[in-house]
C-alpha cells in the first residue's frame, strides 16, 4: 500500500505538467534536454515500470535492479542533452539500461556466484556449431518438453535463465520480455541484426535444451 | 537434397517464430517444415520457451522507486543545474551534502564541528563550499522514525510546503531561463519532500535492528557504506536560522546529558539532525572520539518534543524537565558510545 505522503507526491508530480502539451513524449523529451527537470521527471514516471521490467529479467536479484533502475535514470538525465532524437527515446533508455545490467552482470562477484556448470552453448558461427544439434532433430519423439506442465516449464526456465551468458539474457529480455523487434534490439545495444538473431536462436536453444535435461 | 546445412533450418527457426526472415528465406522454412514433424516439434518448443519467458511474472515494482529516482536525481542535481546558468544548487538537500562535505574535512582533521553559514530560508544562496558536488551514492538523511511518533503526539510545527504552483505557459527554454525564486524554491521544497517522504517508506530489514531506524530499502543499506567511506560529517546549517532568533534572549544548559549507543555513527549523526530540524533545533558541534560528543540547541519551547523523539531514537538518561533560569534555547550534550562500551 503506497503511503499516503508518497502518494501525495506523486500526485503533486503528476499535477506539475505544464498545460503546453507536456504528456507529449516528444515534447517532453525536447523540454528535458533543454534542462526542464520536471519534464524529465514525467519521462521518469512514464518509463520506469518498463525500465524495472527490462533490469529485472536480466539480473533477477530485485535489490540490484532497484540499484541499476536508479543508476540508468541518473545516467539519462546526465547524457539527455545529448540525445538526438535519431531512435525513439525508449530505445535510448534501454540501451542505457541494458548497458548498466550487463556491467552489473559481468563484474566479478557476478562471475563467482554463477554455477560452475554455466549453460553456454560455443558462440561458434562455424557452420557445423549446430552438428549436434540436428543430429538430436532425426530421432523420434516429441520433447520433453512439450508434456511439461506450464508451472513446471517456468519453474525450470527460472533456473536456466540464471545459467545463460549475459549478452543472451538482454536480447531475450528485449525480444520476449519487451516485444521489441530485432532492428530496435540492435539498436538498443548496438550490435548487428545477424548477432541479434545468432544470440536468439542461441539462447532460446540452450534454454530449451536445458529445460528438458532437468525435465527428464 | 536439402536447401539447408545439415538438413534442418535449425538456426532458423528461431527468427521464424519471430517472423524476422526474408521473404525467400521463411518460405523455405515454410516447405521444410511441412515435411519434417522433428523440426515442427522443435519450432513448437521454441514457442513454448518464448511464451514461457513473456509470460514469467516480474515482480512488482517497489510503490518508492519512482520517488527513489527522483531523489537520486535531486542529489546529482548541481551538475546539470549548471546548464540553466545557476552557479550554486537550490536543492536545500543537495546543499546540505554539499556543507556536509566541508564538515567530513574538519571531522577528519578532529576539530569540533562549528556551525556553518547559515542561509535563510528561500535563498537561493548558498555557502561557497556548495560548488563541491555531493559524493556519489550519498542520501541526504532520512527522516527519523521519530517524525511518524511527532505527529502522532503533538501536530507537527514544521509545515510541509505545497507542490510547486502550476507553470505559466511559456517557451519551455525560456521558462529555464526566468524561473523564478519562488519557482526555484518550489523545486527545492519538492526535493525535500521527496526526502522526507522516504523516510515513511519500509523497506528492507537488518540495520533497523540495530538503531530502531527505519529502513529504506536498498539506497539505506547503500548509504551507510558509503558514509563510512566518506566519514560524513554533521551538518548545523539549514534549521540555524530557525534556532537562532529564539538563542538570541539567552542559552540555558541542560542538567542531564544524554547517552546514545550507536552502531552506525554516521547514520545516527544523520537521524539526529533529521530529528533536531523536525524540533526546530540543531547540531551545534560534535567531537569525534572513542566516546564522541554532541552538542544539541533546541529553542525551549520544544524541548519537551525534543525529549520525547530523542528519546524514541533511543538516547537515554534524558530528562523531561525545563533547566531552570530564563532562556530562548536550551543546549545539551550527549554522550555517543559503540555498543557495548
Amino acid at each position: 500500500m503506497v503511503p499516503a505522503v508518497l502518494r501525495g507526491i506523486l500526485a503533486a508530480m503528476r499535477a506539475m505538467t505544464p498545460p503546453d502539451g507536456g504528456t507529449d513524449e516528444d515534447e517532453l523529451v525536447r523540454r528535458a534536454r533543454d534542462g526542464d527537470r520536471r519534464a524529465f521527471d514525467r519521462l521518469v514516471h512514464l518509463h520506469v515500470p518498463q525500465v524495472w521490467a527490462t533490469v529485472w529479467r536480466m539480473l533477477r536479484h530485485r535489490e540490484d535492479t532497484e540499484d541499476v533502475v536508479q543508476d540508468v535514470f541518473v545516467t539519462a538525465h546526465r547524457s539527455i542533452s545529448g540525445f538526438r532524437g535519431e531512435s525513439k527515446f525508449s530505445t535510448w533508455l534501454h540501451r542505457i539500461a541494458t548497458t548498466r545490467a550487463l556491467n552489473h552482470l559481468e563484474r566479478a562477484e557476478e562471475k563467482l556466484r554463477r554455477a560452475s556448470t554455466p549453460l553456454e552453448a560455443e558462440e561458434d558461427d562455424r557452420p557445423g556449431a549446430t552438428a549436434v544439434g540436428a543430429a538430436a532433430l532425426t530421432a523420434s519423439g516429441a520433447s520433453p518438453l512439450q508434456a511439461l506442465e506450464a508451472k513446471e516449464l517456468m519453474n525450470h526456465l527460472v533456473e536456466c535463465v540464471k545459467l545463460l551468458p549475459v549478452a543472451w539474457r538482454a536480447v531475450l529480455a528485449l525480444r520476449d520480455g519487451e516485444g521489441m523487434s530485432y532492428e530496435r534490439i540492435a539498436e538498443a545495444l548496438r550490435i548487428e541484426l545477424g548477432t541479434v538473431r545468432s544470440r536468439l536462436a542461441r539462447a532460446r536453444t540452450s534454454l530449451k535444451d536445458c529445460v528438458e535435461r532437468r525435465a527428464v | 537434397m536439402s536447401e539447408f546445412a545439415n538438413g534442418h533450418p535449425r538456426d532458423r527457426l528461431s527468427p521464424y517464430l519471430d517472423d524476422e526472415l526474408q521473404v525467400d528465406e521463411r518460405a523455405a522454412v515454410d516447405r521444410h517444415l511441412a515435411l519434417c514433424p522433428a523440426c515442427r516439434d522443435e519450432l513448437e518448443a521454441l514457442h513454448r520457451i518464448a511464451e514461457a519467458f513473456a509470460d514469467e511474472p516480474v515482480p512488482a515494482m517497489p510503490d518508492d522507486l519512482e520517488v527513489r529516482v527522483l531523489h537520486r536525481l535531486d542529489l546529482a542535481s548541481i551538475a546539470p543545474m549548471r546548464r540553466r546558468g545557476f552557479a550554486v544548487p537550490v536543492s536545500i538537500a543537495a546543499t546540505i551534502a554539499a556543507v556536509g562535505l566541508v564538515s567530513v574535512l574538519a571531522w577528519k582533521q578532529g576539530r569540533p564541528i562549528l556551525p556553518p553559514h547559515e542561509p535563510e530560508l528561500g535563498s537561493t544562496v548558498a555557502p561557497a563550499p556548495a560548488q563541491a558536488p555531493a559524493p556519489e551514492g550519498h542520501d541526504a538523511p532520512p527522516p527519523a522514525r521519530a517524525m511518524d511518533k511527532l505527529a502522532e503526539s503533538k501536530k507537527n510545527e514544521v509545515a510541509l510546503d505545497t507542490p510547486a504552483a502550476p507553470q505559466p505557459a511559456i517557451e519551455p527554454r525560456e521558462l529555464a531561463k526566468q524561473q523564478t525564486i519562488g519557482e526555484r524554491q518550489d523545486d527545492a521544497d519538492a526535493a525535500q519532500e521527496r526526502s522526507r517522504a522516504l523516510g515513511y517508506v519500509a523497506g528492507g530489514a537488518g540495520d533497523a535492528k540495530d538503531t530502531g531506524a527505519p529502513v529504506l530499502g536498498r539506497d539505506a543499506r547503500a548509504k551507510p557504506r558509503a558514509a563510512a567511506k566518506a566519514d560524513t560529517g554533521v551538518v548545523g546549517g539549514v534549521a540555524g536560522a530557525l534556532v537562532a532568533p529564539a538563542c538570541a534572549s539567552g542559552m540555558l544548559e541542560a542538567s542531564d546529558n544524554g547517552r546514545w549507543s550507536v552502531a552506525d555513527l554516521p547514520r545516527a549523526l544523520d537521524e539526529l539532525q533529521t530529528v533536531l530540524r523536525a524540533v526546530g533545533g540543531r547540531l551545534e558541534a560534535f567531537e569525534p572520539g572513542t566516546a564522541g560528543f554532541a552538542t544539541v540547541v533546541i529553542p525551549r519551547e520544544r524541548y519537551g518534543e525534543w525529549i520525547r523523539a530523542a528519546k524514541i531514537q533511543g538516547v537515554a538518561g534524558l530528562a523531561e524537565t525545563f533547566p531552570a533560569g530564563d532562556g530562548g534555547c536550551v543546549r545539551q550534550r550527549i554522550t555517543i558510545v559503540r555498543p557495548n562500551s
